[in-house]
Formats: C-alpha cells, sequence, structure tokens
C-alpha cells in the first residue's frame, strides 16, 4: 500500500523527466502542469472534460487532464505538449496544420495536436470519419473542423513512416 | 493533511475502506467534475482484480475498473456486441481512456449509456467486503466476503445504490444468453461528446419461431433504466402484438423536461424505437414459424 500527500509527493515522469509533484493528491493534473510545473502549452477551456484543451498523453494516452486527479498518476509518464515539441512527428503535424490554416486563436491547438498523435499512432492512414472520431473529444470555435480535418490527412501522408 | 491511497491489491483496497473514510476513484470522470479538496481518494484503477475480463460458463466477467477503451480494443472475449456499441457511444476518446463500467454503475446517473444495455442482458454485479476475522481462529487474516446482486436490484435511484460503504464492486456479470436480436439506439444533441437526452436498449432471442427471451430498457426516462417485466412476459406469451405493447409503455413511461430535452420529446421517441424493435422481433418470430 502506498501512501501520498503533500509529504510523500507525487513521482511521475514529465516530458521524459523525472519528476514530484507536491500538490494534494486530489489537485487535476491540468492544475499541477500549469501552476506547479509551469507548463502553459496545456489549457483551461472548461475543467468538465468536455473541450479538450487540457488534454495530454499519459503512457501514450490521450486524457483531459482536468478529469485526472494527480495522485492518480504516481510512477506514470506524462507528455504535454511541451515534451512534445521536440519529436520529428510534431514538425510534421506543425507545418501541416499551418499549412492547412488548422490554428487560428490557437487556444485547442495544444490539445488538437495531441489528440493527433493519439489518433495516428493508432490509425496511421485515417479516414476523414476516424479523423473526426479522434478529435470528437476536442473543441474548436474558429476553424470550423474541416481544416482541422485536412490538416490531419496531410500529416499522414507527409509523415508516412513516421507513426 | 490530506492521504490518498494507492493499494495493491483488493484485500488491502478492502481493509482501507473498512478502517477509514475513503472515496473509491475508478476513471475519475465524474469524481474530477466536482472535486472535493479535502476527499480521501482510494485509487483502483492499479487493482490487478478489477482489470480482468474473462468469461465462465454462465457469465462474461468484467472487472470494474476496466475502461471503455480496453474494453473495445481487447480480443480475448468476444462480448455482446450492443455493449460495445453503447461503449462505443460513450463521451469521446480521452474520456473513454479514463472511465470504466464499474463507474457509470456506482455514480447511478438515469443517463448512463452502459445502463440500458446492461439492464436488457440481465447483468448482475459482484460486490466484496473483509470480513471480520474470525477470534478463535488460528489464522487471523480476514477473508474477502462476496454478494452477487442483480444490477436492477443495486440500482436505487438517481446517484443512489445499495453499495454499504465498506464494499467496493469489483465485477460485472453478464449471462451468457444467445440473443438473435438486439438493439440500441442513444439519442444526444450530437454524436460525440454528449449526454442522452434518451436511450433504448432491446435484446430477444428467438428460436425456431419462438420468442424465448425479451427485454426493453429505456434511459434517461426515470429515475432509473425503465423495464417492465409484466410487459414483456405479455408480449412473449403473445397477449400483446407490437401496437398493444407500445400502449401499455405509452401508460407506463414518465419522462420529464430538463436543460437536455422535453418529456414528450423523449416520449415520443422511447415508443417510437420500441415499436421498432418490435416489429423486427415479430418479423423474426414469423420468419421462424414458416421455416419450421
Ligand atoms: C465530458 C464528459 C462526458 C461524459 N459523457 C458520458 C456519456 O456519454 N455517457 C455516459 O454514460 N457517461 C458519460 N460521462 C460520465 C462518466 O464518464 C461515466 O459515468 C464513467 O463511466 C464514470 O467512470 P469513472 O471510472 O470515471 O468513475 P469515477 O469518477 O471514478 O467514479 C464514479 C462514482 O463511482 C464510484 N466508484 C467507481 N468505481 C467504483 C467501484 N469499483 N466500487 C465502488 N464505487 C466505485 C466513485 O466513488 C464515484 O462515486 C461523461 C463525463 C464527462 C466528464
Ligand atoms: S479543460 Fe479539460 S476538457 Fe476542458
Ligand atoms: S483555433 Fe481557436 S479554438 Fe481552435
Amino acid at each position: 500500500m502506498q501512501i501520498i500527500n503533500v509529504q510523500t509527493g507525487i513521482p511521475f515522469i514529465l516530458n521524459d523527466r523525472p519528476v514530484r509533484s507536491l500538490s494534494a493528491p486530489g489537485t487535476r493534473l491540468l492544475d499541477v502542469l500549469r501552476q506547479e510545473f509551469h507548463l502553459t502549452g496545456t489549457k483551461c477551456g472548461c475543467k468538465e472534460g468536455e473541450c479538450g484543451a487540457c488534454a495530454v498523453l499519459i503512457n501514450g494516452r490521450l486524457v483531459t487532464s482536468c478529469l485526472v486527479a494527480v495522485g492518480s498518476i504516481a510512477h506514470q509518464a506524462v507528455l504535454t505538449i511541451e515534451g512534445y515539441r521536440k519529436t520529428e512527428r510534431f514538425a510534421v503535424l506543425d507545418e501541416a496544420f499551418a499549412e492547412m490554416a488548422a490554428v487560428q486563436c490557437g487556444f485547442c491547438t495544444p490539445g488538437m495536436v495531441l489528440a493527433t498523435e493519439a489518433l495516428l499512432s493508432e490509425h496511421p492512414h485515417p479516414s476523414p470519419e476516424e479523423i473526426r472520431q479522434g478529435l470528437s473529444g476536442n473543441l474548436c470555435r474558429c476553424t470550423g473542423y474541416q481544416a482541422l480535418v485536412q490538416a490531419v490527412s496531410t500529416a499522414a501522408q507527409k509523415g508516412a513512416g513516421l507513426w | 493533511m490530506v492521504n490518498a491511497y494507492v493499494p495493491a491489491d483488493l484485500g488491502e483496497a478492502l481493509r482501507l475502506l473498512q478502517e477509514k473514510t475513503v472515496i473509491p476513484y475508478a476513471g475519475g470522470t465524474d469524481i474530477m467534475v466536482h472535486p472535493q479538496a479535502e476527499a480521501a481518494y482510494l485509487f483502483l484503477r492499479q487493482l490487478p482484480e478489477l482489470n480482468q475480463i474473462c468469461t465462465t460458463d454462465q457469465y462474461f466477467v468484467i472487472g470494474s475498473a476496466v475502461t471503455y477503451q480496453a474494453l473495445l480494443t481487447q480480443t480475448a472475449v468476444r462480448l455482446p456486441d450492443i455493449l460495445l456499441q453503447a461503449c462505443r457511444q460513450v463521451a469521446a476518446p480521452p474520456i473513454r481512456n479514463l472511465g470504466t463500467l464499474g463507474g457509470n454503475i456506482c455514480n447511478a446517473s438515469p443517463a448512463g449509456d452502459t445502463l440500458p444495455v446492461l439492464y436488457a442482458l440481465d447483468a448482475s454485479v459482484r460486490l466484496a467486503r473483509l470480513e471480520p476475522a474470525v477470534r478463535d481462529c488460528q489464522n487471523l487474516t480476514p477473508t474477502i466476503g462476496y454478494r452477487i446482486l442483480p444490477l436492477r436490484q443495486f440500482i436505487q435511484g438517481v446517484r443512489r445504490t445499495c453499495r454499504r460503504p465498506e464494499e467496493l464492486l469489483i465485477e460485472i456479470l453478464i449471462p451468457q444468453t444467445h440473443d438473435t436480436l438486439t438493439y440500441y439506439e442513444k439519442i444526444a444533441s450530437r454524436k460525440a461528446q454528449a449526454i442522452a437526452k434518451l436511450s433504448f436498449a432491446g435484446a430477444a432471442s428467438v428460436s425456431q419461431g419462438q420468442l424465448q427471451r425479451l427485454a426493453l430498457a429505456f434511459g434517461s426516462v426515470g429515475v432509473t433504466v425503465v423495464r417492465d417485466s409484466l410487459i414483456e412476459a405479455k408480449i412473449i406469451n403473445g397477449s400483446y402484438d407490437p401496437e398493444a405493447a407500445v400502449q401499455a409503455y405509452a401508460a407506463l413511461l414518465r419522462p420529464i423536461t430538463d436543460q437536455r430535452s422535453t418529456a414528450s420529446y423523449r416520449k415520443t421517441v422511447c415508443l417510437n424505437l420500441a415499436r421498432d424493435f418490435l416489429t423486427a422481433v415479430q418479423a423474426q418470430v414469423t420468419a421462424g414459424r414458416r421455416g419450421r
């Protein structure tokens, strides 16, 4: 049995580095990332799991970090947009999103990019329907989604072999 | 200082539930919408005992902490299609990676998407708690006691179950019936990430023109899922044709109007879905009789 609290801290892997959060175990991972680790690429849109702006990957799986109590992720690996942007895959997504004008205000973008990473890991050549499903937990108030679907298709083509 | 607990096995988890006031935390997708700063969480997701999917002679057995995504991607057990259909329509990928079947049941929302399906499949739940150690026994390790309850009995009202504070829901048991027709429909304002305005699950088993088993379950139109054995029995014994059955359900269903939908929309669509399902069942019965 492991007991965790603000004194023991919560060890986990953040963007490939071992870290220890000193927040209360029930704190939202979203708040831990933004306030304790100053990683503000993860956005807060609703704190209800509805918008996907706070999405991160935990052990490679897409989750809304606002619905994750930091105490539940001891020893697990969290990847945020700050960690992901150092990868070759990110470079492909970056270019495809820019080319297809899939970014306007940019608030949804970190979540959309990580949702795309999760989608392409599972379906390297997704159909438009699979893309819409893969992004269905992420809201965008600017682009109307079509540009995002095109960006993901483009990335899947240009980055073929990377996923 | 608030503690949280990460037990290594079921025994440790149950001991904690008996000794302390803790909140079982599976995927957290219901809990974290309104987190309580002072809550002592008991994390369940890592428990091996709650993460299995298997079959016995009679049942499909699904661990309570299995996520929707794990359920949908596992290939070990051929689960009923209608259950997978419902899981596919829960929320969106990030929530399906966290949320669990056990959480959906214990949260006991009238709009829980898996509930009408589990009611229609006659599912039960297995609960576990630590039995107090027997004094005069050499071996003082307390044993784990279990009870099995039909889901219809376990869920008692809006967000109310008969789980005792020291109990954990550990497994969902689904009888291995041979349904020849299943039917699932969730009606919501958009395809993903939307709570149901209403939902309907139907299951029937027809053999050689005989209707052997029938279940109709309606979600989001009452405090719990609505299923009526009397109406089902009358359909099975031939006293009700589909239209008479729909009239009986019309008298039974009393949905409310809220922010998601109106009472009359809910009722109309539920009855249409029931009619559609029962017509398909009747067609199967007729076809079976001709083939005899
Ligand atoms: C954005 C969003 C969209 C959603 N969409 C849907 C939807 O489309 N359909 C739907 O049905 N639901 C939906 N939900 C609700 C939720 O995701 C589901 O009910 C989910 O199945 C809950 O599972 P969990 O493991 O996350 O539960 P938790 O939040 O971990 O727990 C829920 C409750 O059950 C208790 N509990 C959990 N496991 C056990 C156990 N093993 N023993 C005893 N008690 C236990 C907890 O103490 C708590 O009271 C949505 C939620 C969000 C935030
Ligand atoms: S902030 Fe987490 S989903 Fe909106
Ligand atoms: S670009 Fe503004 S919300 Fe998506």
